[in-house]
């Protein structure tokens, strides 16, 4: 329990921390006057000191980051200073288009990954060139990666729109990208895994009881190295966010990773903020789900 | 063991790309930035091994070129890191300074709240964009996640019964940090920061591709890629050369940190 | 082009500076939640009274004041919040109303043109707040359906527009792509009816002759010139410019516009020789720059800044031959070294203007002239032009209205940035006193030619860096009929009908 409860109050901390420092990170940056941005041409100095003083502006910092930090605690995320629209509703509606490009990517990485390492254990004589792919496709920097894919199956082949939200075939080119280091890194884990758990003894000691292979494998090994797996994926997760980044850049797809790359070329502010939050705290909560599940799969680790 | 370590094709790899990248003008007779309107996309041939972009430009020649801030400005920007790294990470660990130790690790926390790139992009636009911003964010991340490491380790070992017995004798700090610590820790730090090589690499060439890095015209392999992005389908080679390279760069140093790490 | 009634059917004035608009009887706002039945209201001349004075509202934003506050008798006062009324907008009865302005201001009728200038129910605004920008309520052609971000726009068919017969179509679907070969690929499949050519399609589009390739003839092929300028601004009060007209003449000189539309647009250009584009009335058609580097480098060798370089280069020369003390005395007399390095010139990012960027950057560079390039996300851009922080940036300009006064006020005194749009610093006291009798004037012809004298006057003192004026090259699907492009980047698609 203590162990549990170490790992949330550290996570507070982080977060309160996160606020903060995206806060101030903000104010130093060198990048213009947002208030100007917002004004366009043709304005006076009257119009700016008006605006600034409405935004909260020209107070201190230190009254500045109590607002910040009340409106936070509202749930009022503020407005983009670029295009005007408000925050939260924005990331309300993009966040389940990344999230099902996360989760489709974090499935196709775990089966594709386990397949592959699978095949990589139990049939030798091509185990390394498997290991080749692996390595080198999960190597390869996920904008080109993407790149290569839309013009390899978009320009050439023809077989997908290379653009656009709607609809399950979207997901699939940009998912996959998505998808790749990871499974990379999924399919490597199996086979060193599994080589290890099947050296054991109590496999041996399966396989002279009469188990089927197959049974042995899925039952005893798979179980086994899901520990590891999930320790995995948790790692994969944070090359995940910053690779959607640059799929939905490529892709076109309005998820929050385009919002985030915009926002931060812009300078941006509030969104910048905003999305440096839920990022973190979207972090900070699959390490500690990821935790949790380590405590339980696990209870040694509790110590 | 040595012999076998310099034959190996990772290493080989890297240090002709290398030597191109420095003396590529004694390689190729064009100019990395010369404007040659006649020679607009031309698709790879004898006389432009990698083909021209949309100013005539000798796409070999710029990606060779690139490799020198590529290559070489991660290199020297992940040698900072690392050193700082040490520094950091070792004096946290080693003086119980209650203070520095706690700041230390609420500093890192935070970092270590965001995805590499993230954090790093984050900084680049802090800084004011081109090459050094990048460079320097890179910089400071790795060099905390490496204080971070760092410090771990130090921790670990500082109650060894090696380091107690040499206290005992009435070692000073730096004695023990430089004669028994770092030896100590320095191979994990090594393997981690061929790793970080890859990743400086990729990352920079996704801050250029993103448009915050380097400026036109400046050849880096990530804005060439961003410059051809529109040309996929026709003058895919604008795009897809210094992408190759790019990835031949991290898979050779991902085979060779897998060697050193087995 | 001519202004057309909207709204207003008729409006008269007889001094230019008091104006009478009298407005069409039956139109109705697009139907909407916010009306009481859902339907939308008949359009009085209390909405024009609402939807004017709100665009100067204190308590607004104040974005767009600019468009009225300056010409309309109390709008400065109304909209610093100083005053509580408009003195200068008067309801006469209920289909008149009256402006009064600060001075006699022949185009008027033009500003009442500007998109921020539609009429808006009072309704609406009040219900969507801050979210009205995101679900507009008007009277045009069509209706606002839907906005998802980043992805599309959707509008239908208003049933009520005013104009009998229009639209033709049921639905327009605007769809929001950052890549625009990714658009191109889309018009191709079918799934888009227009589209712009994008540089990398113009040869798989075009043969080398300009005709279209066979493969693409079953389409609709429209070339459309923008009344649009692209130009560098040069910041008049920066060095190397400051002062130095010969050197800001030999720039203009010096660039090969040809070259550029040719290799870097595709063709998809026309060069600009001055400030006013060919196709709007104004344009001083004996005078521009044309390509002479010869003249160029002389103009450039007669300028100061050649002089100061040369003066920079003989002391440095100098410089590198002492040695200790003497050196250090000589090094502290001598004064910044600014002309021997690159100028800054600052570009957006984005496809055409980064490699227009290099191609003058080239350009110049055969002149003898360094120039250093640095990439910024246009809000940058705009930031950097209102504080004047770079000597030399891009920007354009396209005509808000069909009227050359609009390219001019870019360059009055009291529009000087950050208060307004004179992103040069410009100061002449002639331009103004043109300015002030060409816009109180209405004979066009005698307006005309004193708009061509500022024009000439505009490019005598080069005050920015002319490049082009671009040219939409546009496919259509051969279903879509009826679409008449023009040079204000307005679609007229309440004319177009598909025919399948």
């Amino acid at each position: 329990m203590t162990y549990h409860l170490r790992k949330f109050g550290q996570s507070l901390i982080a977060l309160f921390f996160v606020v903060t420092l995206s806060f101030f990170l903000i104010y130093k940056a060198p990048a213009g006057d947002p208030v100007k941005t917002m004004l366009g041409f043709q304005v006076t100095e009257e119009d700016v000191q008006r605006l600034r003083s409405e935004l909260g502006l020209d107070q201190s910092l230190v009254i500045q980051y109590y607002i910040y930090c009340k409106r936070l605690l509202k749930g009022n995320l503020g407005r983009s200073i670029i295009s005007d629209f408000d925050i939260r509703q924005e990331i309300t509606r993009r966040f389940p288009l990344t999230l099902s490009l996360a989760i489709i990517a974090i499935l196709i990485a775990l089966f594709g990954g386990v397949i592959l390492g699978l095949l990589n254990t139990f049939y030798r004589s091509i185990g390394p060139i498997i290991d080749f792919i692996i390595v080198g496709i999960g190597s390869i920097p996920v904008f080109y990666l993407g790149l290569i894919i839309v013009w390899f199956f978009g320009y050439w082949l023809d077989l997908f729109p290379i653009s656009g939200y709607k609809g399950g075939m979207n997901l699939l080119p940009p998912s996959l990208v998505l998808a790749l280091a990871p499974m990379a890194n999924v399919a490597r884990i199996t086979v060193i895994k599994l080589d290890q758990i099947l050296g054991q003894d109590f496999i041996r000691t399966a396989y002279a009881m009469g188990f089927p292979r197959r049974k042995v494998i899925g039952k005893f090994a798979l179980k086994n190295a899901l520990l590891s797996l999930v320790s995995s994926l948790s790692n994969s997760f944070a090359l995940l966010l910053g690779g959607t980044f640059f799929v939905e850049y490529i892709f076109g797809w309005p998820g929050m990773g385009l919002l985030a790359v915009d926002a931060m070329l812009n300078y941006d502010y509030p969104v910048i903020q905003s999305i440096v939050l839920i990022t973190a705290v979207s972090f900070i909560t699959i390490n500690l789900i990821t935790d949790f599940v380590y405590g339980l799969v696990d209870p040694r680790v509790m110590e | 063991m040595k012999k076998n370590r310099l034959k190996n094709p990772s290493i080989i790899f890297l240090i002709l790309v290398g030597i191109l990248s420095i003396a590529i003008n004694l390689f190729s007779p064009y100019d990395s930035i010369q404007i040659n309107y006649n020679a607009s996309l031309q698709p790879p041939s004898l006389k432009h091994f990698f083909g021209t972009d949309s100013f005539g430009r000798d796409i070999f020649t710029r990606t060779f070129y690139g490799a020198r801030i590529s290559l070489f400005g991660s290199a020297f920007s992940l040698f900072s890191s690392m050193v700082i790294g040490l520094a950091f990470g070792g004096m946290a660990g080693l003086f119980r300074g209650k203070l520095l130790d706690y700041f230390f690790s609420l500093f890192s926390l935070t970092v270590w709240s965001f995805p590499f790139i993230v954090a790093v992009i984050a900084l680049t636009a802090a800084f004011g964009r081109g090459v050094f911003a990048t460079f320097f964010a890179l910089a400071v991340v790795n060099a905390v996640l490496i204080g971070r490491f760092v410090r771990g380790e130090v921790i670990a070992l500082r109650e060894r019964d090696f380091i107690i017995s040499a206290r005992a004798i009435g070692a000073g700090d730096s004695h023990i940090l430089f004669q028994h610590i770092l030896p100590n820790i320095l191979p994990s730090v090594l393997v981690t920061t061929i790793l970080s090589f890859s990743i400086f690499i990729t990352t920079e060439a996704g801050i250029s591709f993103l448009g915050l890095g380097v400026q036109p015209p400046t050849p880096s392999w990530g804005f060439m890629i961003r410059d051809g992005i529109h040309y996929i389908g026709t003058a895919w080679w604008i795009s897809f050369f210094p992408g190759l390279l790019l990835t031949l760069c991290v898979v050779s140093t991902s085979f060779l940190a897998e060697k050193l790490n087995p | 082009m001519n202004l057309k009634p909207g709204i207003a059917e008729s409006w008269e004035t007889k001094d230019n500076k008091t104006w009478i608009f009298t407005i069409k009887k039956g139109i109705k706002f697009h139907d909407d939640p916010a009306f009481e039945s859902g339907k939308g209201r008949e359009v009085t001349v209390n909405d024009v009274n609402y939807s004017l004075r709100r665009l100067m509202d204190p308590k607004g934003k104040g974005v767009v004041a600019w468009i009225l506050k300056g010409y309309i008798l109390g709008g400065e006062e109304f909209s610093s919040g100083k005053a509580q009324e408009l003195k200068g907008v008067e309801i006469l009865d209920d289909r008149k109303i009256k402006f009064t302005l600060t001075r006699p201001y022949s185009p008027f009728p033009y500003r009442l043109t500007i998109y921020a200038t539609a009429i808006v129910p009072k309704e609406a605004v009040e219900k969507y707040g801050d979210d009205f920008g995101r679900h507009p309520v008007g009277t045009g052609p069509f209706a606002f359906k839907n906005w998802v971000a980043d992805a599309e726009i959707e509008l239908i068919r208003n049933p009520k527009y005013w104009e009998k017969g229009l639209p033709k179509v049921d639905r327009l679907r605007f769809v929001l792509l950052r890549d625009e070969m990714v658009a191109f690929l889309n018009f191709t499949k079918g799934e888009l009816d227009l589209v712009n050519i994008p540089a990398p399609a113009v040869s798989s589009v075009m043969e080398e002759d300009g005709s279209v390739k066979k493969e693409y003839r079953k389409y609709v092929f429209t070339k459309n010139t923008l009344a649009r300028t692209e130009f560098y601004v040069f910041l008049l009060i920066s060095p190397p410019w400051k002062g130095d007209r010969l050197l800001r003449q030999a720039l203009n000189y010096a660039i090969d516009r040809e070259e550029i539309i040719k290799f870097v647009l595709k063709g998809r250009g026309v060069p600009a020789n001055q400030m006013v584009p060919p196709n709007i009335w104004g344009f001083a058609s004996n005078n521009g720059y044309q390509y002479n580097p010869d003249l160029a480098k002389e103009l450039l060798r007669k300028s100061g800044f050649f002089k100061a370089r040369e003066l920079k280069q003989r002391r440095k020369t100098k410089l590198d031959f002492m040695r200790g003390k003497e050196k250090e005395k000589a090094e502290a007399n001598s004064p910044d070294d600014e002309e021997l390095r690159p100028v800054r010139l600052v570009a957006d990012a984005g496809g055409d203007t980064e490699k227009i960027a290099v191609a003058v950057q080239e350009q110049l560079r055969r002149l003898g002239v360094n120039i250093k390039i640095d990439v910024v996300q246009f809000p940058q851009l705009v930031d950097l032009a209102f504080k004047g922080q770079a000597p030399i940036f891009r920007l354009y300009f396209s005509a808000i209205y069909p009227h050359p006064e609009n390219f001019f006020f870019q360059f009055l005194r009291e529009n000087t940035a950050p208060h307004g749009n004179n992103f040069f610093r410009y100061s002449n006291s002639e331009f103004e006193k043109l300015y002030i009798e060409a816009t109180s004037i209405s004979e066009k012809e005698k307006a005309e030619s004193l708009y061509r004298k500022m024009s000439e006057l505009i490019i005598e003192d080069a005050p920015a860096l002319f490049l082009y004026h671009p040219e939409q090259w546009v496919l259509i699907q051969p279903y879509v009929k009826g679409l008449r492009l023009n040079g204000l980047e307005f679609f007229p698609f309440e004319k177009v009908s598909i025919e399948r």
